[in-house]
């Protein structure tokens, strides 16, 4: 497919040229989103809310960078954006029970099996998708896109629009991070 | 020595779970996305074209202020 092409397919307001973008990413769009907030519905609807944002704002785009790198950008901040929300949800909640008008709802923390692991690996990767909620988003983000999306340390810097150096640093701390929250998870389980 | 031992398997442990990722497939939405995403972009697009001649809150807080404007106006001039 033409990139070039495309993009002024779009901007022109061609609606099998969308039908053909949407087709092309959907899964790349949906997977991103996946990994960051580990939740099939809500990576669903975050994704939509992607193509929805793309639809509209086509004629913004000044093609500096791949298309493919723009979408990874509105598919981080969406799925940023998804957990965001649950956290001031799950606050206010709290705030809610305390001073007793909430509903009590028992929160059921699951843990998140991806569809695309293979099945020697489930276990592991519920364990590391559990222990990278506890991450900083700049460190989980990072180090989702390089190890679950696969990009480059190069197009994470473009995504998260940092530089090359910054994106090994937060890969390192990441990593660091990892490593203690999962050494204190054997400790209490030992 | 056998402290050593659990030690060292945890370490292998957190490293087999730190590169769980690895060979990880493309997760793939449920068909008909193209589908759905077509309805959403309907549905805002009709709710943008809705008419609405104060949608924005400075046109709320202006229309306010002129009716009560309006309003002590009317006041001043038929209380006497």
């Amino acid at each position: 497919m033409n990139e070039t092409a495309l993009i002024q397919e779009l901007k022109q307001g061609n609606a099998q040229a969308f039908t053909r973008l949407v087709e092309a990413y959907q899964h790349l769009v949906y997977h991103t989103i996946l990994n960051i907030v580990q939740q099939t519905e809500e990576a669903e609807d975050a994704a939509q809310e992607v193509f929805v944002q793309v639809y509209q704002n086509i004629k913004s785009f000044r093609g500096d960078s791949k298309l493919s790198t723009w979408l990874y950008k509105i598919a981080v901040s969406k799925a940023l954006d998804c957990e965001r929300k649950k956290k001031t949800k799950k606050r206010i909640g709290f705030i809610k029970n305390l001073v007793g008008i909430g509903t009590r709802e028992e929160e059921t923390i699951s843990d998140f099996h991806h569809p695309g692991i293979a099945l020697d690996n489930k276990e592991a990767a519920a364990v590391l998708f559990k222990a990278l909620k506890q991450l900083p988003e700049t460190q989980r983000v990072a180090f989702t896109l390089i190890k679950a999306d696969g990009l480059s340390y190069d197009e994470v810097s473009t995504v998260m629009n940092v530089s090359v150096k910054a994106v090994e640093s937060l890969m390192h701390r990441a990593k660091e991070n990892l490593r203690k929250i999962l050494h204190n998870y054997y400790s209490a389980n030992d | 020595m056998i402290k050593s031992f659990f030690m060292k398997k945890n370490i292998q442990d957190i490293e087999k779970i730190l590169n769980s990722f690895d060979g990880i497939q493309t997760a793939e939405v449920k068909p008909f996305f193209h589908t759905r995403v077509m309805a959403r972009l309907e549905k805002e697009t009709a709710a943008e074209n809705t008419w609405m001649p104060v949608r924005k809150p400075v046109w709320v807080i202006a229309v306010l202020s002129c009716l009560l404007m309006a309003n002590m106006y009317l006041n001043e001039t038929t209380n006497y």
